[in-house]
Order: C-alpha cells, then sequence, then structure tokens
C-alpha cells in the first residue's frame, strides 16, 4: 500500500521537475495559446467602452491597428478605438450591434467603421460562430481567461515543429501578436499567398450571397446614422489573384452608392496591390499598419473637411409641381403605389426619358465646378433587371462636352427595391453658353419608377 | 452525489435538468409499478419506452423528421413547413441524452425481463442514471452493475487512488496531446476538402481522424473511469484498443464497448441474433448497425455509416475471410491491414459534411495523384508527429501486451511515477488548441 502512495508523491516530484525544464528549456511557440485565450475574452468583454470600433471579419481583426488608428487622429482629439473582429463574421444585426454597444455614449464623436468582405456578406457566415462561441462562453471560464491566464504564460504550450524550427534556426511558423485593442499583429512564414484563393475558387460559386444581407447592413447604417453615429465602410485589400475571386461576389460599386445614400462615408482604399498578404487574404503587420493609417488618415480628412461652397441646387420630390428648370414633366406618370418619401413617385416608361432638369451655366464663369445629382429608383414589379440610367451632361451649342451615366444594375442591391443612383463629376473652367442637363434614361423594357431626385453644382476649391 | 451530478448537468443548461428528471422519474415509477402488478409489466415497460425515445425524437430527431416530411410533400407539391414551426427548444439536442435514455431504458427493460430487481431508493436510482462522470458521453453503464455499488458503502484504497489518477492522467493525455493535435489538420481539410487532391495527404487526413476520434472518446472514457475510481465504484472498460482488431467483428467487440453490447443486448438479440435463421441474422445485423448508425445524429451521413460496416460485416460473415487469414502470421497483419482500410474508409463518412464531400474524398484516397506529396513532411509536421505518437502508443500496449520483459521492467515504482510526470508534463507543454469532446454532440 505505502508504494502507491510513494508512486504518487515521486509523480508529483517528477512532475514539478519536468514542469520546471519545460516552463524554462522549451522554446516559445510565435503565438502563445494563453494570450489568445485572454484575447478573445477580452474582446467579448473589454473592461471600457470605445470612441471608435471597427466592426468585421479576421481581415479587420488582423488588418487593424486601433493604436494607428489612435496616432492618426491624436492631432484632432484623443481618440479611443477598439477592433471588434472575429473569424468567419458576418452582418447580421445581432453582430453588428454586439459591437455597436462598445461605443461610448459620452463621446463627442461615436464612430463605426465597416470592413466589409465578401465573405462577411455571405449567407452562411450570418451564424457569427466564432462571435457566439466567445460570447457565450461560461463567466467563469471568461473570468479565469482574463484574470489568471496573464500569470500563466509560463505554461504556454509549445509544439515540435516550434522545436525543429529552434534547432534548425529557423524562422518559420504562424506568428501571431494578440494585442488587447483587438487586434492581432500576424505573418506566416513561409508566405503562401495562394492558399486562400484555392478555397475561396472552390467555394464561392457554391455559396450564397443574397442582397437581403446587404440590404439589411445598409439598414443598419441608416439607423446608426439617424441617432448620430458616424459610419464609416472600406473593403479591406487582399492578394490581386484573391480579390479577382472576391470581385465577382461583391457588387461593390453598389455597395458603395447605398451606404453613401444613408448617410455612411465609404473610404476608397489606393494602391491596393501594395498591400503584402501571408495567405493571399490576410495582411502582415507591416501591410496592417499601413491599411490602418490610410483608414485612421480619410477619417481624420473626413471629420475635420469642410463642406464646398453650393452654387446652385434643386430637387424634385414628385409631391408638388416641379419648380423652374424642369422640362417635359408628365402630370399623368404621377404614382402613389410606391415612394421612398412623401406620397407620389414618379414613373419612366421603357424605351423613353423622365422629365429633364437643364440650367445655363452661364453664371459660373471660369469657375471650377464640382456636379453632383442623385436619384432613388427601382422597378415598378419583382423585376430581376433593368436597363435604367441616371445621367447628366454639359453641352454647349454645337458639341457635348461632358456626358456622365451611372446604371440602375451596378448602383443597386436590388432593383425590385428602392436604392439611390448618385453620379458626380469634377467640371474644370466653366466657359460661356453651357448648360447642364440631368434625365432618367430608361433604355430597357421593364417600368421603373423615381423619385427624390436633386442636382447640385459646387465651388470645387481644387485647381 | 445526485446533487453534484445535476449541479454538473445545469452548469450546461438547468432548463434541461428537467428532462433528465421526468425521464428518470417514469423509469424509476414503471420498474417498481412492474414488480408489483406483473400484469401491467407490457404497459409499464411501453410507457418508459414512449417517455425515453419520445424525448429522442423531439429533442434530437424532430428537426430531421420535420425536414425530412417536409420534403416528401414538398414533391407531392404540398408547403406544410412543418420545420418552420418547431418549437425553438426542440431544436437543441441537450448534452448527453443519447447517453443518458440509453443507460435509463436499460433499466426498465431489464426490470421487465426478471433480470434486475427494481431499487426502491430514489437516491440510488438518480445517482445511477445521472452519475457525472459519465453522463454527458458514457461510457453507457448498466443497472446490474451500478445499483449494486450504490447499495454499499465505497471505501477507497491507495492503491484505486493511483489507478484512478493514472487513468485520469492518461485520458488527458490521449485528449489533450493526441486527438487535440490531430484536430486542426482535420477540421481544415473537411472545411477546404477540394484543394488538396494527393492521395498520400487524404491517407494522413483520415489516419488523423481514425486516432483523433478514438482518442478523444476513450480520453473521456478513462477520465470518466479514474473519476469514478477515484470515488470508489469501478465502470466497465469502453474501449479495447480497437485498431489492433484483426477481424471487424473484432473491432466492434473492442470499440466504445458500452454501446455496442448495448444493441447487442436491446436489439440484435431480441431481433432474434443468428439463432432463427441465416439470413435473418443478416438483417438484425443490418437494422443494428443502422440504428447504430442513427444513434449518432439524425443525418444521413451516420447512417451510410452504419450501412458500410454492416455491408463489411456481411462479407466477413459471409466469406469467412479472417478464419483463413488468422492462421498464419502474416495473414494476421493482412488481417489487420484490411480491418484498418474498411474502418478508415468508413470514417469518412462519419466525418463528412456531405454525401458529395464524402465520395469527392474516397475519390482522392483512391486516385493515384501524388502532387504536393513531397511537402508533406515540411507543411505538416505537427500532424506527422502526433500521428506517429498515435501509432506508438498503441505498438507500444501490443510490445507490453506480448512481450514479458517489457511488462515486467513497466510495474516498477520508478516508472511508474516518471511515466505519469511525463504525461503530466506533455498534457502542459504539448497540449493541442482546445476543443470539445466530440461525444459530447451525440
Amino acid at each position: 500500500m505505502e508504494t502507491y502512495q510513494q508512486r504518487i508523491l515521486l509523480s508529483l516530484g517528477w512532475t514539478i521537475v519536468l514542469l520546471a525544464i519545460g516552463g524554462w528549456y522549451l522554446p516559445e511557440a510565435p503565438s502563445s495559446s494563453m494570450q489568445s485565450d485572454l484575447f478573445w475574452s477580452n474582446k467579448v468583454e473589454p473592461h471600457e467602452t470605445f470612441d471608435v470600433v471597427f466592426i468585421g471579419d479576421s481581415r479587420i481583426y488582423r488588418g487593424i491597428s486601433p493604436t494607428v488608428i489612435t496616432q492618426e487622429l491624436s492631432e484632432i482629439d484623443s481618440f479611443s478605438v477598439f477592433n471588434y473582429g472575429f473569424s468567419s463574421a458576418g452582418f447580421d444585426t445581432t453582430f453588428m450591434e454586439a459591437g455597436a454597444a462598445l461605443l461610448n455614449p459620452k463621446s463627442k464623436n461615436r464612430i463605426i467603421v465597416l470592413g466589409i468582405t465578401a465573405s462577411s456578406l455571405a449567407d452562411e457566415n450570418l451564424v457569427n460562430a466564432h462571435h457566439w462561441q466567445e460570447k457565450n462562453r461560461h463567466p467563469v471560464e471568461i473570468w479565469q481567461r482574463k484574470q489568471i491566464n496573464y500569470y500563466l504564460s509560463f505554461f504556454d504550450p509549445t509544439s515540435p515543429l516550434v522545436i525543429r524550427n529552434t534547432y534548425r534556426e529557423e524562422q518559420s511558423g504562424y506568428y501571431q501578436n494578440y494585442q488587447l485593442n483587438g487586434w492581432i499583429a500576424s505573418d506566416k512564414i513561409p508566405r503562401d499567398e495562394w492558399k486562400a484563393y484555392w478555397h475561396i475558387k472552390n467555394t464561392y460559386p457554391t455559396v450564397t450571397f443574397s442582397s437581403a444581407v446587404r440590404e439589411n447592413l445598409i439598414k443598419k447604417v441608416a439607423e446608426w446614422e439617424a441617432k448620430g453615429i458616424q459610419v464609416f465602410g472600406f473593403r479591406p485589400p487582399a492578394a490581386a489573384h484573391f480579390e479577382a475571386v472576391e470581385t465577382k461576389c461583391y457588387p461593390e460599386k453598389a455597395l458603395k452608392t447605398q451606404f453613401e445614400a444613408v448617410g455612411g462615408t465609404w473610404i476608397e482604399i489606393p494602391k491596393r496591390k501594395a498591400y503584402v498578404t501571408y495567405d493571399g487574404n490576410h495582411l502582415e503587420e507591416a501591410s496592417a499598419k499601413r491599411l490602418s493609417r490610410v483608414v485612421g488618415k480619410a477619417i481624420k480628412n473626413d471629420l475635420t473637411k469642410k463642406p464646398l461652397p453650393s452654387l446652385l441646387s434643386n430637387r424634385l420630390d414628385f409631391e408638388t409641381k416641379p419648380v423652374a428648370g424642369w422640362k417635359s414633366f408628365q402630370a399623368e406618370l404621377l404614382t402613389k403605389e410606391a415612394s421612398i418619401e412623401g406620397e407620389t413617385a414618379y414613373i419612366v416608361k421603357p424605351k423613353s426619358y423622365s422629365c429633364t432638369y437643364m440650367s445655363s451655366l452661364d453664371s459660373f464663369l471660369n469657375q471650377n465646378l464640382y456636379i453632383r445629382t442623385s436619384c432613388w429608383m427601382k422597378t415598378a414589379k419583382q423585376e430581376e433587371s433593368a436597363k435604367a440610367l441616371l445621367v447628366f451632361s454639359i453641352q454647349d451649342a454645337n458639341e457635348t462636352i461632358l456626358w456622365k451615366g451611372e446604371n440602375l444594375m451596378t448602383q443597386s442591391l436590388n432593383p425590385s427595391e428602392w436604392n439611390q443612383l448618385r453620379l458626380a463629376a469634377n467640371y474644370t473652367h466653366n466657359l460661356v453658353g453651357c448648360t447642364l442637363k440631368a434625365y432618367v434614361w430608361n433604355k430597357g423594357d421593364k417600368t421603373i419608377v423615381i423619385d427624390a431626385f436633386q442636382i447640385e453644382v459646387l465651388q470645387d476649391s481644387k485647381k | 452525489m445526485v446533487v453534484f451530478s445535476f449541479i454538473f448537468y445545469g452548469w450546461w443548461d438547468w432548463r434541461f435538468l428537467f428532462l433528465i428528471i421526468f425521464s428518470g422519474l417514469v423509469d424509476y415509477a414503471a420498474a417498481l409499478q412492474m414488480a408489483k402488478k406483473i400484469s401491467q409489466k407490457r404497459f409499464w415497460l411501453l410507457a418508459s419506452l414512449l417517455a425515453n425515445i419520445g424525448s429522442l425524437a423531439i429533442f434530437k430527431y424532430s428537426g430531421f423528421l420535420a425536414t425530412s416530411i417536409d420534403s416528401i410533400a414538398l414533391w407531392f407539391g404540398l408547403e406544410w413547413e412543418i420545420y418552420s414551426r418547431l418549437p425553438a427548444f426542440s431544436l437543441i439536442v441537450p448534452v448527453g441524452i443519447s447517453f443518458y435514455t440509453f443507460q435509463s431504458m436499460s433499466y426498465t427493460i431489464d426490470v421487465y425481463k426478471g433480470k434486475l430487481i427494481p431499487t426502491k431508493n430514489i437516491w440510488h436510482f438518480f445517482a445511477y442514471l445521472s452519475m457525472f462522470p459519465q453522463l454527458v458521453a458514457g461510457p453507457i453503464i448498466r443497472a446490474k452493475d451500478m445499483l449494486q455499488q450504490l447499495a454499499k458503502e465505497q471505501f477507497v484504497t491507495p492503491v484505486e487512488v493511483w489507478l484512478g489518477l493514472r487513468l485520469m492522467v492518461y485520458g488527458f493525455f490521449q485528449k489533450m496531446v493526441i486527438a487535440d493535435n490531430l484536430a486542426p489538420i482535420v477540421n481544415q481539410s473537411f472545411w477546404n476538402n477540394n484543394t488538396q487532391p494527393s492521395c498520400i495527404y487524404w491517407w494522413m487526413v483520415m489516419l488523423a481522424f481514425s486516432f483523433q476520434i478514438y482518442f478523444d472518446f476513450a480520453g473521456y472514457s478513462s477520465i470518466a473511469r479514474g473519476l469514478a475510481k477515484l470515488m470508489g465504484y469501478r465502470f466497465k472498460s469502453n474501449f479495447n484498443h480497437p485498431y489492433h482488431a484483426i477481424s471487424l467483428r473484432d473491432f466492434w467487440s473492442r470499440w466504445h464497448i458500452s454501446l455496442s453490447t448495448w444493441f447487442r443486448d436491446y436489439v440484435y438479440i431480441p431481433l432474434g441474433g443468428t439463432r432463427i435463421s441465416k439470413w435473418k441474422g443478416y438483417r438484425n445485423m443490418w437494422i443494428t448497425m443502422l440504428i447504430s448508425g442513427l444513434w449518432h445524429g439524425p443525418a444521413l451521413n451516420f447512417v451510410i455509416w452504419g450501412a458500410v460496416h454492416a455491408t463489411c460485416l456481411s462479407v466477413e460473415r459471409l466469406t469467412k475471410w479472417p478464419k483463413y487469414l488468422h492462421q498464419f502470421s502474416l495473414g494476421r497483419l493482412i488481417a489487420f491491414l484490411i480491418v484498418m482500410l474498411q474502418v478508415v474508409v468508413a470514417w469518412v463518412f462519419f466525418r463528412a459534411t456531405s454525401f458529395e464531400q464524402a465520395t469527392t474524398i474516397i475519390g482522392s484516397l483512391f486516385s493515384t495523384n501524388l502532387e504536393g506529396t513531397n511537402l508533406i513532411v515540411e507543411h505538416y509536421f505537427n500532424t506527422l508527429v502526433f500521428l506517429g505518437l498515435a501509432i506508438g502508443v498503441e505498438s507500444w500496449y501490443y510490445l507490453k501486451r506480448n512481450n514479458k520483459t517489457i511488462r515486467l521492467a513497466t510495474k516498477n515504482v520508478t516508472y511508474d511515477s516518471i511515466s505519469m510526470a511525463v504525461l503530466i508534463t506533455a498534457c502542459v507543454y504539448f497540449r493541442g488548441p482546445a476543443s470539445e469532446f466530440i461525444y459530447f454532440q451525440f
């Protein structure tokens, strides 16, 4: 009997010795599982609220450094920033609300930034499995991860690969530096920029990207804007070949237009090919910092920008008779069957034009102009496609100097629902005798309905 | 014991405690009534089966049944949409429901058959039904084994403490070091199945899954047995090195023994086993294997998994191939390889997320595509090390069993204590990414 007690005591002694040797001599893994547990539990239950919250999937939590954003915005004020990204996150209402709940209600500038990838708009990702897995952890486990894990890093696990690499003095492995502001500074050595490509190439043709997900996202943006929260959106960059596949499922132009139509601000990411990924999908640390600087600067510019002076503004809401400037208006085409605001909208029959706004630009001679127009549009019935354009042009007596058109299909998330189409262009050095025209041209064979047609001419300060 | 078991179960979701209490009360009362009124025995057995199978049908199979009926109705142009009208609670599968309902049913069936005298002590009954070490993922214990132990006061000797601790540490090692380190390659491959065409890669993945599911479940069973031992109770072994099997019948006598024997005693033998006629024996075996597949979950892939095993068992019975091969030593090795081949291929259906995925993977397994094989060691070094460890652990057992010198050398205090310390240290420094036990979902 004594020998069994002896065995227990000896085992305990040997275990202490081996644990001590392991803790001191085993090489550290490039990513700590203790820190990972602490990181995710802190993410779902951070100790404070923030001025700026980024919401998105793994491309956001690996691609956006809140520290860099805070630095970029420091010229305006001291902003607290948090990254609320989760693996395979999808923009469903509860996930977006969970992110928004982290905003400080007393903040002067409450800002939400949505990093929108194709994957985050896929129907199958609406389950937000990772988010709920972390959110639904038992409170005791969350407490243990947040309070105890810090002191247990001595017992961080390693792996045979790490031991082999240390022995060979190789740097390979998955490096993940977990930061409590929600960012994981990541890199994988060796990098494989085609790794994620093969996955999306094979799976995306079978994935559903329904317009309802995108519409729900836009509704949420409108709701936040109505509450005084500024919402920004952008498409995080990835490897060019990855983006080529993603683009087929990603209606960026339409998304951007609708995002802006409800008051959001879309951030264009220039020089997308300059970013380096370690798997084709996720940015390595230096690129993530660069992207964060670009996004931070864009937010700063928007917060500090001054509006351009307005030279001319006209809006046709189809509730009252059109004011001066509108030609070919036909009262019999007014309809009460659908409208985005008020009670009436205007029908544009197939192969025809809507009423047209016309104005001489002679009052703004030699000035640089910024012209923008917008109009809400939808098909009269549940149609899947339509060929309708929002157009503006500038003509002199002899020729058309500028012609711009935007198609309903490229700017709509769902043509049978109301979508705002937007069109803008710079027109430098205005000369005498020019006329501005704006109208809707229904080229197709489906009847469409339009509402809230607006045109503005602004003085462009750029030389 | 009962209170702690209920706290343990309620920790996951306290609402489902009512289900286990309801199921238990029905069976406790039914068994007592059976003993009291012999003429109503059949009625009380039916009541017990109805309560247990009913709760399984509602909580585990209602979603599957509703979608199946909806699909059939849609075929005839009827939009019934039963699934969308199911109450939300019926779509949550309570943890361990398949285990404790089977345990509860075996109690009333044994009482009905006169093999067991029902207990009047409700605490003993609920301790048997809900004993926390095995409540959520087995082993499925039998009332005749457990009630006797519960009736006596248990004393725990230092030997039992040591054996209990050793079982638990070994169970944690099986789960945390082997199963959890094999899980990433399996999860990644089944999530992303079309990107790797190499047949060597897929054999590696399927071997990884075969060992993952074995060490995951055997690990849980070892922990449960060890914990019970520390409290003075004994559970029967649930696994007996199934990958040492040299016939598929042998495999089923070693794999998930508590479930296999449950199906043998309460489905296969009551159907007639092999006693009636040869062909009815096949029929009974097929029914048992299909129900066994369905027990794992309401999905076609589990049924196909059962059917694949039934087919292979039928061929084995018909041709008696193991009998011929077991006559010479090389033949035993060939028999072992044939069994492994059958088991590993059948696991594809068990793990696949769809039938299409399963056929694609089986196509890859039997293809001659070797693209990227040269990079496997470089890219999957960790997986190969833990696969090697899994094979090593099983080989070590084989050596110990067949070599007296090794057996004796490993029985001393120094070996025992050092091996225990090594296993604990491995659990700390080589643990894989934490994941739930696979059998929790069943």
